[in-house]
């Protein structure tokens, strides 16, 4: 049984649901014998708030130099997700060191926005996303930000991360072609980490439909629309209460409401942040859970494994990881559909409440089987061994790459591809295979 | 390296090892083939001998790009010459590296690589006067010069003339060993010999053609084939004076020492180059303008006066000697 | 033929690997080949050996050379379409000396990673050859155990075997080897503690450590038979190789896990001198039988030491294991002929 040193790269805090997420595959890598080291990566005030409980030590990853990490560490696995005081302190790292990129998000303009704002400004942005996308990408006169759906379609900036890994891993197939295309190094799809905390289950108030929105109320996750579907329906608009659990602007609080007064549906509940036992206790009165998502920004959600672990009938659109679920555990909206799809739904649910419920055990049953720790760790080790024994070539490749760096040959230099292939003919691909022929023998 | 091929530098090289062996010194010499078609290869060459690693040794003789880039501390060149298409030869348009975007791209990475190796280096030395002023000029280096001394100065004692001009050297246009022929029909008595390799049949069977036609064969000696040292010392050792009339060389030229060594006085012409530096019309031998009629009146001169061609000569031999230019001087400054 | 030979050195470093390149590169030409040899310097720092295989491999050869032998590894790993492989040991660090304190590679996922890829690179660079042949059976079998490659055995002669002289057998043990620590001269030297004649041990040969020289003549103190071990470390000239083996006893090779029979052995055959090994001494027992060629004995001094008197004890059998030896040489085919017919083939 190999032992792998691994530095594991991620945001450390309470806030963060993908620290959730990397805590509790770090916590299962350390069940199997693995040294894990957190090297926080928050940038900015984020890197002030108290961390999280860990398997081993945690170390900001401004105090280590690449050569330290270099030695340290077998593998260095690096979480990204699109937020830049969470994630930040990872960007300078990926010139000096190999790192597995886990891909939490399909749009990481934020994050490299967030980087830019210290390091070259808008300029550096536009140059960079014409230096990943081709220079037709970007317009002189065409404005850098542009609608979230858009710019996930046009340049999400998940390329100009993915270069720069050694390898990678999606949490659902929509995106996981990206990466193979860009990625340097093997790509893994594995499904989110989610150990489901214990939930209340739904209660049982006839007559009445709670349904809950969870998370940042941003314009994607189409609460205006689950407003309307209400609004639109005279069984509904009495029946349903919509809550938003999570962090809101004023402003979007103001246009939410707005739209609830004009379509005479019941007044929106905002919460604001909650940390997880409120956020757990808040579902106590909840029927119903609203993961509507157009344009979907994330690779996997983390609110759909809540949603579908709850025990509650879960509204989705029917594109991106959303889809990904297996027919007949959700009720699916089409994408630009949403409304009228979701208020069939919810007027089906209120005459159908033992179907609804079945399905709803269903999803929680597979949910939980699918996204536990375990299953992502066996998924994730054989990466990270084949990255490990890769490293060798790398760092020769890196090493002679540096030489010819000295000769002031730019990045893409032909020469530099006539020395990988001096190292590609030297057959690293019947090397994995003697390896796996020769097994223990090795050790 | 080239492989299979032998010439100056390999002789150099040779004889370098052997000298440091003769000093005491433990050495050894080590080479890699150097090729240098298509440009792009050029930097591929440079990558090689930069991540080739030494160890167990004390001190690295350097003497031909891209070798010399091979990193050690201690670490002296001998430069020969540089990638010389990259520099001189460029700017007159003699360069396999194609006048465009990659091209200058390669030449910068060659400049570049240079001026690592070059500032990396504890002392640079160069053969030749030209090729210091080529360091200093393209690179800003600045060089010693240490010029290679004759191999086997033991082989080249002098002795009685037996009255001929020798004209020594490899045989092709660029030695101009056509003009000695052609000047002889303006010094009538005065024979020549030409005794060194052709670079090619056509650059033999030209000087014989020409020598008919002159009609001149009959003073005329051609051993056109590569001499054993023995049979060209020789030749050097009984002749009256030495021809060599090299096209803008770099240095004095092994002919030019090998003379001066035996005693013999030197005729060059004033486009010579490096040649000039140690012959000098009157003290050491004859110097006059390319061209046949005054190359005949200076050969009919060094036959009239034999006394003062050999005084020629000997002064000749001062001035190597004062040149010092021996192997235990050259080793001594390359282990300094 | 243009042939290049094609050789990793240590600058300076003299040794068995060298003569065989030396020697082979008189003899092609003997036989009429133009040959070129070409050494390229070498290290084994751990982080370079990946990125000076690459550099290697990037070497032009083709145009230069009709046919490349390689002979040192990792030189193995040039390019050339007509590459005969005649390798003398693999860098074994990797291999066989791996999880031994002889391997300075570390047993964790870095140096696993590192062993995994240089084996990888040499099966590429071993399979691609157009002739792959190792110098011993030793090293053909690590061909096909570590690279899953098939290798003929092809036995390294010496220049001239017939220069060496046979005199009377005196009372000498010779080792003429380099002296390093994996060719264990030590035990020898202790050896010589337990030993009941007037048996006596001549070490020679240069080092690159010449702190386990100066352990060996502390250890030859320390036991009390400085006065009958002599320890020459320096180069040895061929004149005196043979002036020393021609009236030594027998010779001593006990290098742990060597991977041919080494040249100390067969240049002992030449002068009809046999040698005492050690059980765990590797290819040298594809020459030398027990009591027939030599003495094979347990890697210990008091059994050294007991082969050592047995052979002085008794000349008639040093005489009869010495003849036996050099008959050995005819039968195994460790000639000039045998080995270029089959480089050229």
């Amino acid at each position: 049984m190999k032992h792998l040193r691994i530095g594991w790269a991620t945001p450390w805090n309470e806030r963060s649901s993908i620290a959730t997420r990397a805590s509790e595959v770090a916590t299962e890598l350390a069940r199997r014998g693995h040294l894990v080291t957190v090297l926080r990566i928050e940038a900015e005030g984020a890197r002030d708030l108290p961390p999280i409980p860990a398997p081993g030590y945690v170390m900001h990853i401004d105090d280590m130099c690449d050569n330290t990490l270099r030695r340290e560490f077998d593998v260095i696995v690096g979480q990204i997700g699109n937020y830049y005081d969470f994630h930040g302190a990872l960007i300078p790292r990926f010139d000096g060191l190999d790192i597995v990129g886990i891909f939490h998000d399909v749009l990481l303009a934020g994050l490299l926005t967030g980087w830019a704002r210290h390091h070259g400004g808008e300029v550096e942005l536009r140059r960079i996303v014409r230096q990943t996308y081709g220079a037709g990408s970007l317009a002189d006169d065409e404005p850098l930000w542009i609608d979230s759906g858009s710019l996930a379609q046009r340049r999400p900036m998940l390329e100009w991360f993915s270069k720069r890994t050694v390898a990678a891993v999606a949490h659902a197939e929509h995106y996981a072609e990206r990466l193979r295309r860009t990625c340097p190094g093997p790509v893994a799809v594995l499904p989110l980490s989610f150990v489901a905390p214990h939930l209340p289950p739904p209660p049982a108030t006839p007559g009445v439909e709670n349904i809950a929105v969870i998370g940042h109320a941003n314009a994607n996750k189409c609460i205006d629309k689950l407003i309307m579907a209400i609004g639109a329906s005279p069984i509904l608009r009495d029946r349903c209460r919509l809550s938003v659990i999570g962090q809101f602007e004023e402003e979007e609080r103001c246009r939410l409401s707005d739209i609830a007064t004009i379509v005479r549906a019941h007044p929106l509940v905002f919460t604001g942040w909650v940390d997880d036992d409120k956020l757990y206790d808040s579902l106590r009165n909840i029927h119903v859970m609203s993961c509507l998502r157009n344009p979907v920004l994330e690779g996997a959600s983390g609110s759909l494994m809540l949603a579908l672990a709850s025990g509650r009938p879960t509204l989705v659109t029917d594109h991106g990881c959303y889809a990904e679920v297996p027919p007949g555990m959700v009720l699916p909206c089409r994408p630009g559909h949403e409304a009228l799809d979701a208020m069939r739904y919810l007027e089906w649910l209120s005459g159908a409440r033992q179907e609804a419920a079945a399905m709803a055990a269903r999803a929680q049953e597979w949910v939980i089987r699918r996204h536990s720790p375990a299953a992502y760790v066996d998924g994730l080790l054989p990466l990270l061994e084949r990255v490990v024994e890769e490293r060798p070539w790398r760092e020769a490749r890196r090493s002679i790459r540096s030489t010819l760096m000295t000769f002031g040959l730019q990045d893409s230099d032909p020469a530099l591809q006539r020395a990988d292939a001096a190292f590609d003919s030297l057959g690293k691909i019947r090397a994995r295979e003697r390896c796996d022929a020769m097994g223990g023998q090795s050790r | 390296m080239v492989p299979f091929v032998h010439g100056g530098a390999e002789e150099l090289y040779i004889h370098l090892i052997r000298n440091l062996r003769q000093a005491g010194v433990d050495a050894e010499g080590m080479r890699i083939p150097f090729t240098w078609e298509p440009a792009e290869r050029l930097i591929d060459e440079m990558l090689i001998a930069r991540r080739l690693r030494l160890y167990n040794v004390d001190r690295v003789i350097a003497l031909k790009f891209p070798l010399y880039m091979v990193p050690w501390p201690d670490k002296v060149l001998w430069l020969l010459h540089q990638y010389r298409q990259a520099y001189d030869l460029l700017d007159v348009k003699q360069s396999n590296i194609p006048d465009d975007d990659r091209g200058r791209e390669i030449i910068s990475a060659i400049r570049k690589a240079d001026n690592t190796a070059f500032s990396e280096s504890r002392h640079i030395y160069t053969n030749a006067p030209i090729t210091a002023k080529r360091l200093w000029d393209y690179n800003g280096v600045q060089s010693g010069i240490l010029r290679p001394p004759l191999n086997d100065p033991e082989l080249f004692l002098g002795g009685q003339s037996s009255g001929y001009v020798l004209a020594t050297g490899r045989v092709n246009s660029a030695k101009r060993q056509f003009m000695l022929i052609q000047a002889l029909r303006h010094a009538p008595g005065v024979r020549l010999v030409v005794a060194g390799p052709p670079d090619s049949a056509s650059d033999a069977d030209y000087l014989r053609q020409l020598a008919i036609q002159e009609g001149v064969e009959d003073r005329v000696t051609f051993e056109l084939r590569l001499l054993s040292r023995q049979e060209l010392a020789q030749r050097v050792n009984e002749a009256l004076a030495v021809a060599y009339l090299p096209f803008d060389e770099d240095s004095f030229g092994y002919c030019t020492m090998e003379a001066f060594c035996a005693a013999k006085p030197v005729l060059t012409v004033s486009d010579s180059g490096g040649v000039l530096d140690i012959v000098r019309d009157g003290q050491t031998g004859v110097v006059v303008a390319p061209d046949p009629e005054d190359l005949g009146s200076a050969l009919r001169q060094l036959a009239a006066r034999p006394a003062h061609s050999a005084a020629l000569g000997r002064a000749g031999r001062e001035a190597l000697e004062s040149a010092r230019l021996t192997w235990p001087t050259t080793v001594e400054k390359l282990l300094s | 033929m243009r042939i290049g030979i094609v050789s990793t050195a240590v600058p300076l470093a003299r040794g068995g690997a060298r003569l065989i390149v030396d020697w082979l590169e008189d003899k092609l030409r003997e036989y009429g080949h133009a040959v070129e040899v070409v050494y390229i310097p070498c290290t084994e720092e751990l982080p370079e050996i990946l990125p000076q295989m690459a550099a290697f491999r990037m070497i032009r050869l083709d145009h230069y050379f009709d046919r490349i032998i390689t002979t040192r590894p990792p030189a193995h790993v040039v390019q050339h379409p007509c590459k005969v492989v005649w390798l003398l040991h693999h860098v074994r660090m990797f291999y066989d000396l791996w999880g031994t304190t002889y391997s300075p590679v570390p047993d964790n996922e870095a140096g696993r990673a590192l062993r995994t890829a240089i084996m990888a690179a040499d099966r590429t660079a071993l399979g691609e050859a157009h002739r792959l042949f190792a110098n011993s059976h030793v090293v053909a079998n690590r061909i096909r155990r570590f690279n899953d490659l098939e290798s003929e055995v092809l036995y390294p002669p010496i220049l001239r075997a017939e220069v060496f002289r046979s005199g009377d057998y005196g009372d000498e043990i010779v080792s003429i080897c380099r002296m390093e620590r994996h060719k264990r001269q030590h035990l020898m030297v202790q050896a010589m503690a337990s030993t009941k004649t007037d048996v006596r041990l001549r070490l020679c040969g240069p080092t690159l450590d010449p702190g386990y020289v100066e352990a060996l003549r502390e250890s030859a103190r320390q036991h009390g038979v400085a006065d009958r071990v002599k320890i020459e470390s320096r180069w040895i000239s061929e004149e005196e190789k043979i002036a020393i083996l021609e009236s030594a006893l027998a010779s001593a090779y006990v290098p742990f896990d060597e991977d041919s029979y080494g040249y100390p052995t067969l240049e002992a055959a030449h002068a009809r001198r046999s040698t005492v090994t050690a059980s765990d001494s590797g290819g040298v027992s594809e020459f030398v039988t027990s009591g027939i060629t030599g003495l094979i004995v347990d890697p210990d001094p008091v059994a050294l030491a007991d082969a050592f008197d047995r052979l002085h004890a008794n000349r008639t059998l040093a005489q009869k294991l010495g003849t036996a030896a050099s008959e050995r040489v005819t039968t195994l085919g460790i000639d000039w002929t045998t080995v270029i017919g089959k480089l050229l083939s």
